[in-house]
């Protein structure tokens, strides 16, 4: 199962690792090798070559993992209890005749050979992992460039395994031993160096290195017993030297290499646990403000951010509490955390005063405390201005609750740390508008569709009328609204109004608007019943700060009359033979009030329109339309054109006046719907 | 852009609102701001001084039926007083003056709370 779950590539590595082992036990099955100095020879290169490829391929097969030092030497605590166990074991393999006398060269029979191989085996693959092990923790975050030591200590070690059996005194060849002992004090030199070069020690955590001291001295306890247990003469050395006397001084080498390293991980971590809290401190810093380089880069949203400032804040401050107080907001603390929130209104209450200027302040909060009674008792507290470019965004608030005081270190870190918040408040701010802006102009566009389909599409068409409509919206949907309703053969309405407020809100009132004048018209025919019937009918969606001007009428073409009703709006310009007058009835608002008083005040009016008589309705747009100077049009402005139109048709007179509007506000942009409804009486 | 400012005073227990510049859609948050600091510290009887105001849109015109009917409600009012003459045609226009209290004088705003 499990090999088939590994990749290709792997799995041919077990393979390969499988038969060279298979490929060393049967070997050394059938041959056990003679005292003679080519048998010897031959039989330790067999055993060396074999398990250099077999290192190579435990290498292959599992190197290369993340791997976090601490796991590793706790695992490898366990392999060399294991290892020690065998070590003690090794006496119950060979039965004890076979071990009396030491100089016996040992004549095992099959059996033993099989087990004594496969126990061989066992300690080649607990060594290589050692060796292994030892490779990863010794490159681990290693900045220098120490691989040409390293090498030379591999080297030193297998020179050193080789000549090993120089030294058996059974075998006569102790006149060389020297060369033995010069390559084996060599790669002693190198292991230790190799041992003071670890470099991942100063950036573990204080926890962590407590827990490596911990484990590197126990580490040190179960290698000593094993050194002392397989060196000299004992059975293990026995079962291994019948073997192959380079695996057993290889096993030797690198126990004594796992003492020499965990005396120095010992010392080293022992030196570094004092300034270990503060290489935490930095390394929290460096790696919060890591964090909020990456926010800075992400949209985010904009809650989120605020609370991942006020969390890391706590941990970079060593702070028991922390919220951010928005200087747009209405100064209610948000991202409160581990502290309560009404504590929280308490102490930024109380600190209200420090709450200005570029610069961070430390707080001593004993004074709260004569007048408050909060859940827990802070002593200090500590408030960083969230500023970028200038602008204060809010303030970041970290408490105390031990004796600690804020010191200069304290103050530094945190501004460091709010000035990279503030960037980010800052990047999600603008990602925000331009995300808002976005939003109102495709709101806007709705508006806009939406007014335009409740604007007549073309006007209505009599015979004795002349009527001309001009309508300009404003870029921002400024609510102007006009309409005609045919009442009858020769009657008909029509309204003008203004919906205060802007963009989709007012097209939705205007869209009511035309609903209610519809089906208004369809039953009444009392103008003034009906404005108050569309009073009353805006109750439900017009809000207190909404009002509508309008000014309302019917014409009955058969004889002429105009009754008309104006509710706030721009009085109408009535246009006849004998002069000009507006058309100016009492009346309110639609929904100013709801009352009585709508109707009760709501005046009308009654007149003739002969042949060439001109009525013209328009909105505040036109009057409100402003210069450069922010001047209005005016009324005044707007009563001379008409006055000068005796003689234009409908839509002459509109034209006139649009131009002269158009003239007047120039360059300055349009603020509100410009409409203009012109009937006029034909001959 | 026109400026918009509103400074707030107090005479005889009445809270009084001097506005000042142009008073639209976006200035018209600001003094909404002091008459919700009003209603909240319970005071409902206020004067508008409209002296220096030199414009005012529909969007400030809703400010101020909305706030008078939040303090006519808690037996209090807005009276408004000294208006230009062309912000007094917009608030009579719309028929203002059938609604609410427009007085030629501060004087006369106060005093009316006292009759």
């Amino acid at each position: 199962m499990i090999e088939k779950l590994l990749p290709n590539q792997k799995r041919f590595k077990f393979d390969a690792l499988i038969i060279l082992m298979a490929g060393l036990f049967l070997t050394k099955i059938f041959y056990s090798g003679g005292t003679d100095f080519i048998s010897l020879i031959l039989n330790e290169l067999i055993v060396i070559g074999f398990s250099y490829f077999i290192i190579i391929n435990i290498y292959k097969a599992v190197g290369n993992r993340k791997i976090t030092p601490l796991n590793m030497i706790a695992s490898l605590i366990v392999v060399q209890a294991v290892f020690l166990l065998l070590a003690l074991s090794s006496g119950i393999i060979l039965s004890n005749e076979k071990l009396v006398g030491q100089e016996l060269i040992i004549q095992p029979d099959t059996i033993e050979r099989i087990i004594i191989s496969l126990f061989n085996l066992v300690i080649l693959v607990i060594s290589s992992i050692y060796l292994l092990s030892f490779r990863e923790l010794f490159f681990l975050k290693q900045k220098k460039n120490m691989k040409a030591v390293y090498i030379a200590m591999v080297v030193f070690i297998i020179l050193a395994v080789f000549t090993s059996f120089f030294v058996d005194k059974k075998l006569g060849y102790e006149s060389f031993s020297f060369i033995h002992y010069a390559f084996y004090v060599n790669a002693l030199i190198l292991m230790f160096i190799n041992s003071l070069q670890i470099s991942w020690i100063a950036f573990l955590k204080k926890k962590e290195k407590r827990k490596l001291i911990l484990l590197s001295v126990l580490m040190i306890i179960i290698a000593s017993f094993s050194v002392s247990e397989i060196s000299g003469n004992s059975s293990y050395s026995n079962l291994m030297s019948s073997y192959s006397y380079s695996l057993y001084q290889f096993s030797i080498m690198i126990n004594i290499y796992c003492l020499m390293f965990f005396g120095v991980v010992f010392f080293t971590t022992l030196f570094h646990l004092p300034t270990a809290e503060a290489f935490d401190k930095r390394t929290k810093e460096i790696s919060s403000l890591q964090y909020l380089s990456r926010l800075i880069s992400q949209a985010q949203d904009f809650k989120e951010l605020a609370s991942s400032i006020s969390e890391h804040s706590v941990e970079i401050a060593e702070s028991q509490g922390s919220w951010i107080i928005w200087s747009r907001g209405d100064g209610v603390p948000v991202a409160v955390k581990n502290a309560g929130y009404t504590d929280a209104l308490k102490i930024t209450k109380f600190c209200n005063k420090y709450l200005t200027g570029l610069s961070i302040k430390t707080v001593d909060l004993k004074d709260l405390y004569k007048t408050e009674i909060t859940d827990e008792k802070y002593q200090y507290a500590i408030i960083a201005p969230l500023k970028a470019y200038g602008k204060v965004h809010g303030y970041l608030f970290n408490l105390r609750k031990n004796n600690v005081e804020f010191d200069d270190e304290d103050k530094a870190v945190l501004e460091t740390y709010s000035d990279y918040a503030a960037v980010a408040v800052e990047n999600s701010f603008l990602l925000k508008e331009s995300i808002e802006k976005e939003r109102l102009e495709k709101e806007l566009d709705v508006a806009r569709e939406m007014q335009r389909k409740i604007i007549p599409q073309e006007l209505p068409s009599y015979e004795k009328v002349d009527i001309s409509a001009v309508f300009i919206p404003a870029f921002e949907v400024g609510g102007d609204y006009y309409d005609f309703f045919r009442l009858q053969e020769d009657k008909f309405a029509f309204v003008i109004a203004d919906v205060s407020g802007k963009g989709i809100s007012a097209a939705f009132i205007m869209a009511e608007l035309r609903g209610v004048f519809e089906s208004l018209t369809k039953i009444k025919s009392n103008p003034k019943e009906i404005l108050g019937l569309v009073n009353q009918s805006l109750r439900r969606i017009l809000d207190s700060k909404s009002f509508i001007s309008a000014v309302f009428g019917i014409i009955d073409l058969s004889e002429n009359k105009v009754k008309l009703v104006r509710a706030g709006h721009c009085p109408p310009i009535l246009l006849t033979e004998e002069g000009l007058r507006e058309i100016n009835p009492t009346g309110l608002g639609l929904g100013m009030t709801f009352t009585d008083k709508f109707c009760d005040t709501l005046g009308e009016a009654e007149f003739e329109l002969k042949e060439n008589d001109t009525l013209i309705l328009y909105t505040d747009g036109i009057t409100e339309a402003k210069n450069s100077d922010l001047k209005d049009f005016g009324t005044d402005a707007l009563i001379n054109i008409v006055k000068d139109s005796k003689g234009r048709s409908s839509s002459e007179i509109a034209n006139e006046i649009i131009r002269s509007v158009t003239i007047h506000s120039e360059s300055n942009p349009q603020h509100d719907d410009i409409t203009l409804v012109v009937l006029k009486l034909k001959k | 852009m026109a400026e918009f400012n509103a400074v707030l005073r107090e005479k005889d227990n009445i809270n009084i609102i001097d506005v000042k510049g142009f008073l639209d859609a976006h200035t018209a948050p600001d003094l909404e701001n002091i008459l919700t600091g009003l209603i909240n510290e319970s005071k409902f009887r206020v004067v508008v001084n409209f002296k220096e105001l030199d414009y005012i849109s529909s969007a400030g015109l809703g400010v101020f039926m909305a706030y008078i009917e939040q303090m006519r409600e808690n037996n209090g009012d807005i009276k408004l007083a000294e208006m230009k003459t062309q912000v007094y045609n917009i608030f009579d226009l719309l028929g203002f003056p059938i609604l609410y209290d427009i007085l030629q004088t501060e004087t006369e705003a106060l005093n009316k709370f006292n009759q």
